[in-house]
């Protein structure tokens, strides 16, 4: 074809050159988010390590993919097969959001989400045999190598973390004054947190540890949590000397110091109730075991743990926030954290899922499972009188 | 002086006996891309004393081919058009087995499996026998799009009359050896674009391809697009998408990125929505999203001049006609990365942008918005492009050309 030639056209490879420039300078700066790069890796055929993959990433490429080029049986088949090997290692409920995303968004490719179903009820038989093991066989151990792999930490998240750490940015908790609706249900069995408590709130928190008279709270920052919290004793741990120094000031009760190591330090059965925010993710794996396993020793009989966990199985979380957030070094599932807590020594745990997001689904799919929508998750476990 | 140059070149030919478009729908309510451009280039052939007639079904419906228009010749703004009922022998639950069988890459789908999905596509058995009856009288049949019954059985009845108009995408239907033979044994394929022409050297290297492209002329009357945003309350500016809204013309992308983009940028433009389909924005854009929906079109220029920056997220484009609309209108466009019929445009007008990737998308998009001179600029350019080279006068030139040489 004989283009016409133009009077002064516009260089638009130049200027597309410099999109690009720009967009590498931001990225290098880690300005976007992990999904934000992950389809432009799969579209550039840049050879993935299926252990640096992690669930949600790669189901928004699928989605992504599926939304671009409908007919990429291979990159969307690639995309699965590594997404069943992450969820093979991270407990099950990724696929199972990615089986949502592929029928949802392509009726194209149902047939083929089929097949990936069809996986996910066998991955699902398996898990279900795993249970049965930690249930009755709790070592610790056993669950850090077969369902667990917390060694596996994206070396870009770590940089992030030192960067964030050199510039002072790591956030302080946000504290929000949200009151109880009137006519909420009094008592910590009745309480369901996800009606009665819209957001991220110490309140929130504080209200699950209701009935309990001694309280320690680990990663507390400045203590505030504490002053929502009912309980005669209480007091708080935190690393940060700065955030500590502001809390005792204020009159709060705070220890600085390692969490866990602060938590070992306590006797056996010393507490009620132990409060566990926004830390476990940022935990290797020798630590987190440490972890569960101090909990298990300080809380009494007829006591609890807290902990708080950022919800992987929410691609609105994991999409906005939580690959961009310099504190958080991997997503780990809610029930995996519960499982380890079961297998430390607590009889039972619930999930109870906060901060319910709206989450656009295309006509006729059928409304999300609250674990799809809830940003975070409070995992609490508990010990038999 | 173009139309007696044009007459006396055809006269010996083609405007003796009718050329005959055979396509599976057609009618001033269907919007996709196929369609429409064979119904303007039937009503600008007629208008230019070119003789064409329309073979199609009483279908309007592509999901469920079910006859809506009586089995008839009427008509329509100046074109004869005649339609046959659908063939109810088609089994179409069998038809998207094997559809998505392909899509999927099944292996085990041979030569006959693909003549059973062509079986069972939109077809009608007095459409064929009509066409069979007509040939002495009609110069030549040009069928289109690819995908479809009607055309794979008018080539494979008569293909030495058939030529293709193949809108054919970079698909895994598009590759199946059953329509390779098609397009090989066509009198030969007459592309949108470039990239639709080497798609088709690329599958079909014996087929005779030529580019074809679309046709595009300026309104006698130029649009008014501070009315049209009065009339609606709105201000003009807005981004706008216009197409089909549906998931495989790329919306919801659209939609994920346009949400990003307004976190990022709260004070971004609203999004304009403009044509059918129910594919719902999503609950956190839906306050930002101006619905549009279905223009008539003797509005729709004047919405597309009022926009700041088309956007084009579709992979699936033979020619893309939206937006030459807009570059028409002198409005900046900025298309996906992943369709190269899209980005020629742009590269070849100097007139829209492209991105592969959301932080593309942001980027692009800040610039265009950012820059009032940039925008005229490009605007400029694909204004010239889509004059300088996809009138409708460059068209009859290169489809005439091309029918006299295929089918003397």
């Amino acid at each position: 074809m004989n283009v016409t030639p133009l009077n002064e056209p516009v260089d638009v490879d130049a200027i597309m050159a410099a999109v690009k420039a720009r967009v590498a300078e931001k990225k290098a700066r880690g300005l976007y988010s992990v999904d934000a790069l992950a389809y432009e890796k799969l579209a550039e055929g840049e050879p993935w390590d299926p252990d640096r993959i992690e669930g949600m990433q790669v189901a928004a490429v699928v989605r992504q993919h599926l939304l671009v080029e409908p007919s990429s049986k291979p990159v969307i088949g690639k995309a699965v097969g590594l997404a069943k090997k992450f969820v093979v290692r991270a407990g099950f409920h990724n696929l199972q959001t990615i089986t949502h995303q592929v029928t949802s968004f392509n009726t194209e490719m149902l047939g083929y989400a089929t097949s990936v179903g069809v996986e996910v009820a066998s991955l699902r038989r398996e898990l279900d045999g795993l249970k049965r093991e930690i249930a009755e066989d709790r070592r610790v151990e056993q669950m850090d190598t077969r369902v667990v792999s917390l060694e596996r930490v994206s070396p870009e998240a770590r940089l992030l973390r030192l960067e964030a750490d050199r510039s002072g940015m790591v956030p302080s908790v946000e504290h929000h004054s949200i009151q109880l609706a009137p006519g909420a249900p009094s008592g910590f069995d009745q309480l369901r947190l996800e009606e009665w408590f819209p957001g991220d709130s110490d309140d929130a928190l504080a209200a699950l540890t209701t009935g309990a008279d001694r309280v320690v709270a680990l990663n507390c920052a400045d203590g505030r949590l504490l002053d929502s919290i009912t309980a005669p004793e209480r007091s708080g741990i935190d690393e940060r000397a700065d955030l500590v120094a502001i809390g005792a000031n204020a009159g709060r009760s705070l220890t600085h110091g390692d969490p866990i190591d602060g938590l070992g330090g306590l006797a056996t059965g010393s507490v009620d109730a132990a409060v566990v925010p926004s830390l476990v993710e940022r935990l290797d794996q020798d630590r987190l075991a440490a972890l569960v396993r101090g909990l298990s020793a300080a809380v009494d009989r007829g006591g609890r743990a807290i902990v708080t966990v950022r919800n992987p199985r929410c691609q609105v979380e994991m999409r906005r926030h939580f690959w961009m957030d310099p504190r958080r070094l991997r997503p780990i599932d809610p029930e995996t954290i519960g499982l380890m807590l079961l297998a430390a020594g607590f009889d039972r745990f619930d999930l109870i899922w906060r901060e319910i997001e709206d989450v656009p689904l295309p006509i006729g799919a059928e409304p999300l499972p609250i674990e799809a929508v809830s940003r975070s998750c409070a995992v609490v476990a508990h010990h038999s009188s | 002086m173009r139309r007696s140059r044009e007459a006396a070149r055809w006269s010996h030919t083609i405007r003796r006996r009718p050329i005959a478009f055979v396509l599976p729908r057609y009618g001033p309510e269907i919007i996709g891309g196929a369609e429409t451009l064979c119904r303007a280039a039937a009503e600008n052939f007629a208008a230019n004393d070119v003789p064409v007639e329309i073979f199609t079904t009483c279908a309007i419906d592509h999901f469920t081919w079910l006859d809506h228009y009586p089995a008839a010749t009427t008509e329509l703004n100046g074109v004869v058009v005649h339609r046959f009922p659908v063939s109810p022998a088609r089994d179409s639950e069998h038809y998207y087995d094997i559809h998505h069988g392909i899509n999927r890459g099944d292996a085990h789908l041979g030569y006959l499996e693909h003549l059973e999905w062509m079986s069972n596509s939109v077809w009608s058995d007095e459409l064929e026998d009509a066409l069979i009856e007509e040939t002495p009288r009609l110069h030549c049949r040009v069928a289109l799009p690819y995908l479809f019954g009607t055309t794979f059985w008018a080539v494979a009845e008569n293909p030495e009359k058939t030529a293709l108009i193949p809108c054919l995408h970079n698909e895994n239907h598009a590759k199946v050896p059953a329509i390779k033979a098609m397009l090989e044994q066509s009198a030969g394929c007459l592309a949108n674009s470039p990239a639709e022409e080497a798609l088709i050297r690329r599958i079909a290297p014996r087929a005779r391809t030529t580019l074809g492209s679309m046709g595009f002329d300026p309104p006698s009357l130029p649009p008014d697009p501070a009315k049209f945003c009065a009339d609606r309350g709105i201000s003009p500016g807005y981004l706008l998408y216009a197409g089909r809204r549906e998931e495989s013309k790329g919306v919801p992308l659209l939609f994920d990125y346009y949400a990003r983009y307004i976190e990022d940028n709260p004070d971004a433009p609203p999004l304009a929505m403009m044509g059918s389909g129910t594919l719902p924005a999503p609950p956190q854009i839906a306050k930002r999203i101006i619905e549009l929906g279905f223009v008539p079109n003797e509005d729709k220029l004047a919405a597309v001049a009022a926009a700041s920056v088309f956007v084009h997220p579709s992979t699936n484009e033979s020619f893309g006609a939206v937006v030459a609309e807009a570059m028409l209108q002198r409005v900046p466009v900025l298309v996906t990365a992943h369709s190269p019929v899209l980005v020629d445009h742009c590269r070849d007008s100097g007139g829209g942008l492209w991105f592969a990737s959301y932080p593309e998308f942001a980027e692009s998009l800040d610039l265009l918005l950012g820059d009032d001179e940039l925008r005229a600029k490009m605007g400029d350019g694909g204004f010239r492009y889509i004059t300088g080279n996809h009138s409708w006068s460059h068209l009859r030139e290169r489809y005439l050309s091309a029918l006299d040489m295929w089918i003397p």
